[in-house]
């Protein structure tokens, strides 16, 4: 069996196996000499990345589908609390992946393919955003028309946290957005947003007491 | 609000970015015992936080539509790809070794 076949077979099935895929991901000892340090999961990740772009580049079609399965349901959810629209979302996930795509085969630029896809979708929702008046309406619309059930008190929540998100700065919003409800560690929001991680660490904490602050009025309004 | 208060106010905001400390983490819960202002404070930051991790929580892309994009990137980058039959660079450099 060839090494291709061995790799196309573990990223197609498993988007976590990669790590332990030699032929793409080389043991620390060959990776590094000296006193380095061995390299994380995280570093581990990059490396792949980096070496599936260049495959990708060389007309590999199944690095092309390795990239899509890494990144396709962190693009979506990115968009989908962007945009507060499903429909958005699939729209911006796909214009996004064509052009980081074509980017990636196009240039050889300093930053990650994962970095610019995300930074796309990024600017894409905003774009988006921008274009639609009546944001706050699409995201109660279609909170209203949630298919799954869900209680008075629940839609009543749910009413309050869209309509506070709706009214905070986009800075806070994305970025609770992004930590909160994505689940995005300090270091890949400040990479996405442009700050440290230091400074985006503190700015989650001030826009988190924001939307406390208002949510309390509204449910202190509502006894 | 108290000297304490205000140290309880630095380990909130620690402990809401993950980067409080054990030693610190026991400092905070001595002081919220006593204090139900910075308990409240703390309470309702929480209660928050679940509220806006639940109002958000939506089902991710459809299969249908993933299936959809991934073979619209297939055609519509097929310029920039091999086809199955070709040889990808990375192949290609693989020294031939025979027996």
């Amino acid at each position: 069996m060839s090494n291709d076949l061995l790799f196309d077979t573990c990223t197609v099935q498993s988007k976590t196996i990669f790590i332990a895929s030699d032929e793409l991901c080389p043991s620390p000892t060959s990776l590094l000499t000296g006193t380095q340090l061995a390299p994380n999961k995280k570093q581990y990740n990059e490396i792949y990345e980096e070496r599936l772009v260049e495959r990708f580049r060389q007309g590999d079609a199944v690095a092309l589908t390795s990239l899509f399965e890494m990144y396709v349901d962190r693009a979506f959810g990115l968009a989908r609390s962007l945009t507060g629209s499903r429909e958005d979302a699939e729209e911006i996930v796909s214009e996004a992946f064509l052009k980081a795509f074509r980017n990636a085969a196009n240039y050889r630029g300093d930053a990650p393919f994962s970095v610019w896809l995300f930074r796309i979708v990024r600017n894409l929702s905003f774009d988006r955003i921008r274009q639609r008046q009546l944001v706050l309406m699409d995201y109660l619309d279609e909170k209203d028309a949630d298919p799954r059930g869900s209680s008075e008190s629940e839609r009543a929540r749910d009413h309050d946290v869209r309509t506070s998100l709706a009214e905070m700065t986009d800075e806070y919003r994305e970025v609770l957005i992004l930590c909160d409800v994505e689940e995005w560690d300090a270091v890949e929001t400040a990479n996405l947003i442009g700050k440290t991680p230091a400074a985006t660490r503190s700015l989650l904490y001030r826009a988190r007491r924001a939307l406390r602050d208002n949510l309390s009025k509204r449910w202190s309004e509502d006894i | 609000m108290t000297n304490n208060c205000k140290m309880a106010e630095q380990l909130i905001e620690l402990r809401l970015i993950d980067l409080l400390s054990d030693e610190q983490h026991s400092l905070l819960n001595q002081h919220l015992v006593s204090c139900i202002a910075c308990a409240t404070n703390l309470q309702s930051l929480d209660q928050s936080m679940t509220a806006l991790k639940e109002s958000s929580d939506h089902p991710g892309i459809s299969a249908a539509y993933r299936e959809k994009l991934h073979a619209r990137l297939l055609d519509e980058l097929s310029d920039v790809l091999i086809h199955d039959d070709q040889p990808t660079a990375h192949q290609r450099c693989l020294p031939l070794i025979w027996d």
